[in-house]
């Protein structure tokens, strides 16, 4: 599973939302993502991708594709 | 329409405010209780329960284990068991209590500091009812806790778990939940709220003393160091966070570290070297 699959994946358990109605340009906060819920998405993320996300990147999510951009760059 | 919906559906009452309420909740009925329903036994039992709540839930649950990781349980059990006493003092979630108490070391008795028991009488009253004013809560100080998935279930059952435990109270008598919450929350909250202004305040100190020259205003007392668990070496523990047996003198004597090595496995214990002993 690629990276952008596996962040869809976690942000779908956690919002509820089922994966094909995800929309990329999605402000994270109307999916009911408070602050709270993305740092458990971080660090979701973090566990199943193997990285550490720095709290400055955690801080300039607003939209979904922000959190799949940040993962790929430091993934790769 | 539907992303208006979807925010609509997300209004809600803040944890604080909740949080406030159930702590008002107790704070009248303990009130109510002690006025209208006096019983000397129960009073002294509710009494030898909220310490015993204090050491377990607010300073080893809450403080030692969550908030300064001064200690790791033994086992998972034991864990639970703090979480548990932590939860059902009322002071919200290890998440968000922890947010606010690291908040608070970084930045104590600044203009950055979520409860700084500084100005007016007026101001000392709200902070010892807990009534803060805005500051940005920041999941990121508490990561560590949230990846800890139960921290992370004690958090989101927290409403269920303080409620379901007065219920349970109420079911065995009334008169039970009536002092063994309400009551016995006097000594949980009379704790934490001496910690938070008193210990802060050096006017207000009785036999206190200072080891640490730091520039916050926290002061040591034998006194509240018997009431609460070793707590009262308010001083020491500011310059020294993650210390799990805050004695450090020959005539001070922290009983919590005891409980803390049988239970569990402490942070290595070394204490700055403090300057000297200031009495006020």
């Amino acid at each position: 599973m690629n990276v952008k699959d596996t962040v869809l994946k976690i942000i779908s358990a956690e919002t509820k939302t089922p994966l094909k109605e995800i929309d990329l340009k999605a402000d994270i906060r109307d999916m009911g993502v408070d602050s709270l819920a993305t740092v458990e998405i971080v660090v979701a993320i973090e566990e199943q991708l193997g990285i550490e996300i720095p709290e400055d990147s955690v801080n300039e999510i607003i939209v979904i594709e922000d959190i799949i951009e940040i993962c790929q760059n430091l993934h790769s | 329409m539907q992303k208006h919906l979807k925010k609509f559906g997300r209004f809600n009452l803040s944890n604080n405010f909740k949080i406030k309420v159930v702590q008002a909740f107790a704070y009248l009925g303990a009130v109510a209780t002690l006025i209208f329903w006096w019983d000397t036994t129960l009073f002294i039992l509710a009494m030898i329960w909220g310490w015993l709540l204090t050491g377990f839930g607010s300073s080893m649950g809450l403080h030692k284990m969550s908030a300064h990781r001064s200690f790791k349980p033994k086992n998972r059990f034991i864990k639970l068991f703090l979480l548990f006493m932590g939860t059902i003092v009322s002071m919200g979630s290890t998440i968000y209590w922890c947010d606010t108490h690291r908040l608070h070391h970084g930045t104590s008795d600044s203009d950055k500091d979520p409860h700084p028991p500084r100005g007016s009488l007026w101001n000392k009253i709200k902070i010892w009812f807990y009534y803060f004013k805005p500051y940005k809560i920041e999941p990121m100080r508490v990561k560590d806790l949230i990846a800890d998935k139960d921290h992370m279930w004690f958090h989101k059952n927290y409403y269920k778990i303080v409620i379901g435990w007065i219920v349970l109270l109420g079911l065995i008598d009334l008169k039970i939940a009536a002092y063994f919450y309400c009551v016995s929350m006097l000594y949980v909250f009379f704790g934490i709220s001496y910690i938070t202004v008193v210990a802060h305040v050096p006017k207000l100190a009785v036999r206190g003393y200072r080891l640490f020259n730091s520039t916050d205003y926290t002061y040591n007392s034998h006194l509240f160091a018997w009431l609460l668990w070793g707590e009262g070496y308010h001083n020491t523990h500011h310059n020294n966070p993650r210390l799990y047996n805050l004695a450090l003198l020959p005539d001070e004597f922290d009983y919590s570290a005891k409980v803390i090595e049988t239970i569990g496995i402490p942070f290595e214990q070394k204490p700055k070297k403090f300057d000297t002993i200031v009495r006020l």
